[in-house]
């Protein structure tokens, strides 16, 4: 009992298959003011953007690597190729898609959730969204759910330009600047007041070009008292290459409004993910987000919350999943400003094969926001002595009227738990399942039903692998 | 300019959140010099002073360009081997006053295998730029016990920086506590090196400021040694627009199986002003160990203060009170007549 457990490597063969790359047009790898005006040629930018585009190019090459977090030191940008577009317009029917593009997605099972349980999807293929869809009641609603290319150039062109990269400015840090110099694709959602929309919408991103990057951008607003799920997913086959994800995401919730944010990250092994996501909550709104991490070379996802009205909510639920060449940096954090605000973080990390999960978090109360509170719990698993789990926590008060708390724990399966489990008559290998399971199950419950099941499925596959 | 990081966070984070170093810039040297220490030493038989035998300086979690100044520059030095097990403490007492504005020192502590010994460190007084500075490495043999307890009554006009690099052998145990209840401007960073089974390192600390104080902490242990246990823990009270920073990091490395570490804060904020910072890190390269770190940050309990509106107490005398418990299980370890003292100079500062 006291050997150490060997865990074997995840079985990715569901997202490690691959198409020949057959792009209507990539840029040159590298970043360049040339590559960047392309890209916005390319796009038909309006004026303002391929302006901002350049403006944040600037700020890219003034801002500084970040001095903490994982190494990048693997990713150059002189090797990224930042726009790749595949040969094919949006659709939106799957029978229009190109038969490659099309079975990407069946394989990865997106055209069946859309058919059961989803309300609209849209599904980009590297750098350009390729289908998009939404269901007529639903639209019928006054819901917009489209491309964020043609809601720039449409009728919500004013409201793209008043909300766009205004959470997220590019001088948040370097990756938010290379976003705004190259993003590409992405979607936009507008949910009218007071309307429900009562099945979730989904955004599916695949990175198909090895050396690639991708950089959709997800633009949310919900108007007052109203209602949103919103489901991301994304996945690439695996290259000896690094490539990069620096997506972004901004979401405004309404007075009284709630917004559910899930998302299920499973790139591959080579993918630096370097994504930003940030959402304002007005009076009396709650945002929620769902995050399962379990792809990646390395990965920095730290969702943020600003609480704005007063009684806003925020509720991060999450769960990491590091193995071998993996170091995922995951956590969240959230900023109080307005009154009688609440915040509630709990997540929960398994480190094994070598792999390096950490726990990073930020709950900053500003003099403004007396009344709040917030509670932050965060527990980690080890598997094994190869693997690594940190914990860093911060927390910025700056006012009494706060009640503020916050646990951590780090540890081991218990050897106790096995040995009662195995004298039940489980072997070892299920005990372990079992225990690594129980340890997950407070998050499966909050992931969509499919997602729930396939992280299920992933924690006994890893399980599988193990001998003593 | 001085640009040099002082309590540096072990693992840094969002630059934003201003916790990767302090606020607190290492002390200029004053143009006549440091000049001499007001300082009294108390020794009992059986730690005796000697030429410092000179072991490899550790580093303690202030930072090794501060320890550096510390060593080379301090006025007060005492180098002393422990032998046995005295319930005696070594007692040092700094005063800083019109003529004597700084004293920065320097102590090595050697405690043989078996040894006992606790080193009371008392700072008192301070007039405008007073600077007062120690740095205590310890080296604690197999089955020593070394308690360093260090009471910080200064003037709010006066900035202190304090050290400890301890390193613990087999089943040893290395103590800090702290009472840090006034100066300015306060740094402490205490770092212990758990070498040995079953070696134990514990921190307590509590604190006051008020004013427009700047207050910044930083414990760390690290964990290499089998069995090995830390216990960190702070409790504290904000008042005025007080700056305070809290970091305390358990370090497991790969190797230390079995190791335990513990760590809390609890802090009772009692001005709209105040900003208070907390940064309890885990971090963790072996499987078999045990983790944890809580922290309750907030202003006083309405509840409580209502059970003694009940029972006759007005709500200056509960929310005195209340501040003061925070302090009870530091104070309580101090010799008698030092606790007398620190609970006067304590409820002066309370205004009470």
């Amino acid at each position: 009992m006291g050997e150490k457990t060997h865990v074997e490597e995840i079985d990715r063969s569901r997202y490690d298959f691959r198409y020949e790359v057959d792009a209507d047009f990539q840029t040159d790898a590298g970043l360049t003011p040339e590559i960047v005006a392309r890209i916005s040629e390319e796009k038909h930018d309006p004026q303002w953007m391929a302006e901002f585009r350049q403006r944040s190019l600037t700020i890219y090459n003034e801002l500084e690597l970040p001095r903490w977090g994982p190494s990048i030191e693997g990713l150059n940008m002189d090797n990224i190729v930042t726009y790749v577009r595949p040969k094919t317009t949006m659709q939106g029917s799957w029978d229009q898609v190109p038969e490659d593009i099309k079975n990407t997605f069946e394989r990865l099972g997106i055209p069946q959730a859309e058919r059961a349980a989803l309300a609209g999807v849209g599904a980009q293929y590297d750098s350009e969204v390729v289908y998009h869809n939404l269901q007529e009641e639903v639209a019928a609603q006054g819901v917009i759910y489209t491309d964020l290319e043609s809601a720039l150039t449409g009728p919500y062109a004013g409201m793209i330009r008043d909300h766009f990269m205004q959470l997220v400015p590019p001088t948040d840090h370097k990756f938010a600047a290379l976003h705004g110099a190259v993003w590409s694709g992405g979607s936009f959602v507008y949910v009218p007041p007071g309307v429900s929309v009562e099945i979730p919408l989904q955004s599916y991103f695949r990175m198909n070009a090895p050396g690639a990057g991708q950089f959709e951008h997800t633009l949310i607003i919900v108007d007052e008292n109203a209602y949103l799920h919103f489901i991301e997913g994304c996945s690439a086959p695996k290259y000896n290459v690094a490539n990069l994800h620096a997506g972004c995401v901004e979401i405004y919730v309404g007075k009284g409004s709630r917004v559910r944010y899930s998302t299920i990250e499973n790139w591959s092994r080579n993918m630096y993910n370097l994504n930003t996501k940030r959402a304002v909550v007005e009076e009396d709104g709650t945002i929620e987000w769902v995050s399962g991490s379990f792809g990646s070379h390395t990965s920095c996802l730290y969702p943020m919350s600003i609480l704005k009205g007063a009684g806003a909510r925020m509720e991060f639920t999450g769960i990491t999943f590091a193995g071998n060449g993996q170091e995922l940096d995951t956590g969240a954090q959230v900023v109080h400003l307005g009154k009688d605000t609440s915040s509630h973080i709990v997540t929960k990390s398994i480190a094994r094969d070598g792999g390096v999960s950490n726990f990073r978090s930020g709950v900053t109360v500003t003099k403004t926001a007396e009344g709040s509170r917030s509670s932050v719990s965060c527990e980690s698993l080890m598997l094994d002595d190869r693997s690594r789990s940190d914990t860093i926590p911060v927390m910025d008060i700056r006012t009494d009227q706060v009640d503020v708390g916050h646990e951590a724990r780090i540890g081991r399966i218990s050897e106790e738990s096995i040995f009662y489990l195995m004298s039940r008559g489980l072997s070892e290998e299920d005990a372990r399942a079992l225990i690594v399971g129980g340890f997950a199950e407070p998050i499966a419950k909050e992931l969509p039903l499919e997602y729930a099941v396939e992280m299920n499925n992933l924690i006994h596959l890893e399980m599988q692998g193990a001998t003593s | 300019m001085n640009t040099t990081v002082l309590n540096p966070l072990p693992s840094p984070t969002w630059r934003r959140l201003g916790v990767n170093g302090a606020g607190i810039s290492l002390p200029e040297i004053p143009k006549e010099g440091w000049g001499e220490a007001n300082s009294k030493v108390t020794l009992p038989d059986s730690a005796a002073p000697e030429v410092c035998p000179g072991f490899s300086p550790l580093e303690s979690a202030a930072g090794g360009d501060l320890d550096k100044l510390l060593r080379d520059q301090a006025g007060h030095r005492l180098c002393l081997t422990v032998r046995g097990q005295t319930k005696t403490p070594v007692l040092i007492q700094h005063t800083l006053d019109t003529d004597h504005p700084c004293a920065l020192s320097h102590v090595t502590l050697r405690a043989l295998p078996g040894s006992r010994i606790n080193l009371v460190e008392v700072i008192r007084g301070g007039v405008e730029g007073s600077v007062h500075g120690s740095l205590t490495e310890v080296q604690a043999g197999e089955g020593a016990q070394v308690t360093l307890i260090q009471l910080q009554m200064l003037d709010k006009k006066a900035t202190s920086f304090s050290a400890l690099a301890a390193e613990a052998g087999k089943d040893a145990k290395v103590d800090l506590v702290r009472a840090v209840l006034g100066g300015e401007r306060v740094l402490c960073g205490g770092k212990c090196l758990l070498l040995g089974r079953a070696s134990r390192f514990g921190a307590n600390t509590c604190y006051y400021g008020d004013g427009n104080g700047v207050l910044d902490f930083s414990d760390t242990a690290i964990h290499t040694g089998k069995e090995t246990g830390s216990e960190i823990h702070a409790a504290g009270v904000l008042d005025g627009a007080c700056d305070k920073i809290l970091r305390g990091t358990i370090d497991f490395r790969r190797g230390a199986v079995h190791g335990v570490g513990h760590e809390s804060e609890d802090v009772l904020l009692l001005s709209p002003e105040v900003r208070n910072r907390t940064a309890p890190l885990i971090l963790c390269g072996e499987e078999q160990v045990e983790g944890q770190h809580a922290a309750s940050i907030g202003r006083l309990d309405d509840r409580m203060l209502y059970y003694m509106a009940s029972r006759g107490v007005d709500q200056g005398e509960a929310r005195r009170l209340l501040a003061l418990a925070k302090f009870a299980p530091v104070l309580d370890v101090l010799p008698p007549d030092l606790r007398c003292e620190a609970e006067a100079f304590l409820e002066g500062r309370l205004g009470t």
